[in-house]
C-alpha cells in the first residue's frame, strides 16, 4: 500500500485512502505501525515533492520581492534555510517517529492528555481554516482575470469590491463542497497535475527571465552575467515596498527554515514518518523543500519583481509617487501567472489553489470533528469551508501570508518541544515519559503551562523585545523544553506501572 | 494502450516545458509559446487519467493462461 493511501486516510478520509486501491485501509490510528506496513523511500519522494508545490507558492515568491530582498539574500537565504527544515525532519522528528511509530494525535494523548489534545486540535483546525482561505484567495484572483472585478491590492485588509467577494464565495463554496462530497475525485486529480503543476512553476521562471532579459538588453554568456542580472534587475534589493517588512538573508533563511515548523519542530509529520523503514528517509523532504521552497517561490518572485519593473517601480521615489496614488501593483496569482503562460498558466492557480485548499479543510474539519465527535463529518467540513470562504474575503490574509505562516509555526511549536523532551530527555533525567497515561489523567498541567507561557514568552519576545515574528521560535522552543523539564519535576509524582526506561519500536 | 498514452503523456510534459526553454531561447514568441503549453495541459489531463484506468482493466481480465 502507498504512503499516499496511508497519508490521505489518516488526514483525509476512508473515502480518499479507497480512491487510492480501493481496499480497506488498516489506519493504526492508536497501534504502533507493523514492520509489515512500513513504506519504501520513493514513496516520500513523491509525497513530499506533490505537497508543497502549492497555490501558497504562488503568493509567498512574489511577497519577498515586496519585502525589499536582494539576489544573495533570497538565494542563497533559501539554499541554507530549507536545508535547516530538512535537517529537523531528520534529526528531530524521523527519529522518534521510526521508534514509537504513532500518529502525532495519539502520542500527545499520552504525554498531554485527550482534553488538552482537544485544545491542541482547535488551535490546529482554526489555522488549517486561515491556510485554506489564503489559498481560497489564490484560486480566486484567477477568475478575477475572467471577470475583470477590481482585486485587492497590497495594503488591503478588507474586501475592495462585490466582484471580489462573490468570486470568493463561489470559489470557496465550490472548494468546500467538494470536499465533503468528492474529496476522492480532487485528491486523483491533485495527484494527475503534480507532474505538470512543477513544470508549469519552471516555465513561470524561465519566461520571468526571458521577459528580464529583453527588457533589460542583457545576453547571457555566462554564470556570472546570469548573477549580475539577478542582483542588478530581478532581486534589486532596497526599500521594502510601504507597509511591507525588510526582509534580509535572516528573514529569509528563517522563514524557509520554520515555514513547516508545525510539520518539523511541532512534530505533526510523526504521522508521515511512522511509516518510514529508516529514519534517514526524511531527507525526502529536501524533495518538497527545494522543488516548491526554493524553485517555485524563486519563479513566482520573478513574476512580481518584472510586473515592478514594468510598472517603472524601480527605485524609491517612484515606489513611494505610486504608493501615494494608491497605485501599487499587488502580487495576484491570476494575473501574474495569466501574464507568463496564458491559460495554461491561469490552469495552474485553479489547480494549484484548489487541490491544497481541498485536503486542508478536510483535515480543519477532521480537527474540529475530534472536539464534537458526535456530528458529521459532512456538516463540519461544509462549515469549516464557510470559515475559510468568510476568511478568504479579507486580503490581508493572503497580503501578510508571511506573518500568518510564521504565526502558525509558533502556535504549535510548544508542544513538539514537549514530544522531543518526553521522548528523549525525561527518562534520562529520572522521570516518566507519557505521563498522562500512566496517571490516567485527560488534561496534563505541566504541558499545559508549557505551551501558555511558551506562547507568553515569544508574545513578550515581539512586543517587549521587539523581535520579529519570523524569529522568536527558536528561543521559544528551547523556553518550551526548559520549562517542560522543570514542570514534569515539580509535578510528577510516582505512578506504579512500566520503568520510565526509554521504550519503542526499533527501526 | 497503456504505452500509447504513457507515450502522450510524456509528450505532454514536454510540451509544457519545451515552449518556454524556446521562448527563453528566443526562437519562440510569447503567443506561441503560450498556445502550445494550453494543448499540452489539455493533452495531459486527457491522457494521464486513463493510465491508471487501463492497467486496472488490464489487471482484472484474466489472461489466456487463467480461463
Amino acid at each position: 500500500m502507498s504512503l499516499e493511501t496511508q497519508v490521505a486516510y489518516e488526514t483525509n478520509g476512508p473515502d480518499a485512502a479507497a480512491a487510492h486501491t480501493g481496499a480497506e485501509v488498516n489506519e493504526y490510528e492508536r497501534t504502533p505501525v507493523p514492520r509489515s506496513a512500513l513504506l519504501p523511500f520513493k514513496s516520500f519522494l513523491g509525497m513530499y515533492a506533490g505537497e508543497h508545490c502549492a497555490g501558497t507558492e504562488l503568493m509567498i515568491g512574489p511577497l519577498f520581492v515586496a519585502a525589499g530582498v536582494s539576489a544573495f539574500d533570497v538565494v542563497v537565504g533559501l539554499i541554507v534555510g530549507n536545508a535547516l527544515a530538512v535537517v529537523s525532519w531528520m534529526l528531530l522528528t524521523a527519529p522518534i517517529a521510526t521508534r514509537v511509530r504513532l500518529t502525532l494525535y495519539y502520542q500527545l494523548e499520552k504525554i498531554c492528555g485527550r482534553r488538552l489534545v482537544v485544545i491542541y486540535n482547535l488551535v490546529n483546525g482554526v489555522m488549517f481554516c486561515c491556510l485554506a482561505g489564503a489559498m481560497i484567495t489564490v484560486s480566486a484572483t484567477a477568475l478575477g482575470v475572467w471577470f475583470k472585478f477590481p482585486m485587492p491590492k497590497l495594503d488591503d485588509s478588507y474586501p475592495n469590491s462585490v466582484g471580489w467577494v462573490l468570486a470568493v464565495l463561489a470559489i470557496g463554496a465550490l472548494i468546500s463542497i467538494v470536499a465533503a462530497y468528492g474529496y476522492a475525485m480532487v485528491a486523483r486529480i491533485a495527484n494527475i497535475a503534480v507532474p505538470w503543476m512543477v513544470l508549469v512553476f519552471v516555465a513561470f521562471g524561465l519566461v520571468a527571465l526571458r521577459d528580464f532579459l529583453v527588457a533589460s538588453q542583457t545576453e547571457i554568456h555566462s554564470a556570472g552575467d546570469l548573477w549580475r542580472l539577478a542582483q542588478t534587475e530581478i532581486w534589486r534589493g532596497g526599500d521594502p515596498l510601504p507597509g511591507k517588512t525588510k526582509f534580509t538573508f535572516m528573514h529569509v533563511m528563517f522563514f524557509a527554515w520554520f515555514c513547516n515548523m508545525a510539520m518539523h519542530i511541532g512534530m505533526s509529520d510523526l504521522t508521515i514518518f511512522r511509516y518510514a523503514r529508516k529514519s534517514w528517509y526524511a531527507v525526502a523532504s529536501a524533495a518538497g523543500m527545494y522543488i516548491g521552497h526554493f524553485m517555485a517561490w524563486l519563479a513566482a518572485s520573478m513574476l512580481f519583481a518584472f510586473q515592478l519593473r514594468e510598472a517603472g517601480l524601480v527605485n524609491a521615489a517612484a515606489v513611494r509617487a505610486a504608493s501615494e496614488a494608491n497605485s501599487l501593483p499587488a502580487p495576484l496569482p491570476g494575473p501574474l501567472a495569466h501574464g507568463a503562460c496564458g491559460l495554461a498558466g491561469l490552469l495552474c492557480v485553479i489547480v494549484a489553489g484548489w487541490t491544497t485548499a481541498n485536503p486542508t479543510i478536510y483535515r480543519a474539519g477532521l480537527a474540529f470533528q475530534a472536539i464534537l465527535p458526535r456530528s458529521s463529518r459532512f456538516a463540519v467540513t461544509i462549515l469549516t469551508g464557510l470559515v475559510a470562504t468568510v476568511a478568504a474575503t479579507f486580503p490581508a490574509l493572503a497580503m501578510k501570508l508571511l506573518d500568518f505562516v510564521a504565526l502558525y509555526g509558533m502556535l504549535l511549536m510548544p508542544m513538539g518541544a514537549i514530544i522531543f523532551v518526553d521522548f528523549w530527555l525525561l527518562p534520562r533525567l529520572g522521570l516518566q515519559r507519557e505521563y498522562a497515561e500512566r496517571s490516567r489523567s485527560s488534561f496534563s498541567v505541566a504541558a499545559f503551562l508549557t505551551w501558555a507561557a511558551t506562547l507568553g514568552v515569544c508574545v513578550w519576545l515581539m512586543y517587549g523585545a521587539h523581535i520579529e515574528i519570523f524569529f522568536v521560535s527558536l528561543p521559544g522552543w528551547f523556553v518550551a523544553v526548559a520549562l517542560y523539564i522543570v514542570l514534569s519535576k515539580v509535578m510528577q509524582r510516582p505512578v506504579a506501572g512500566r520503568s520510565p526506561a526509554v521504550q519503542g519500536v526499533q527501526a | 494502450m497503456n504505452i500509447v498514452l504513457r507515450l502522450l503523456a510524456a509528450v505532454a510534459l514536454a510540451g509544457t516545458i519545451v515552449p518556454a526553454l524556446l521562448y527563453l531561447g528566443g526562437t519562440l514568441s510569447k503567443d506561441s509559446m503560450q498556445w502550445t503549453m494550453l494543448a499540452a495541459t489539455v493533452l495531459w489531463f486527457g491522457a494521464v487519467p486513463w493510465i491508471g484506468r487501463a492497467a486496472r482493466r488490464a489487471a482484472q481480465t484474466p489472461s489466456a493462461e487463467q480461463r
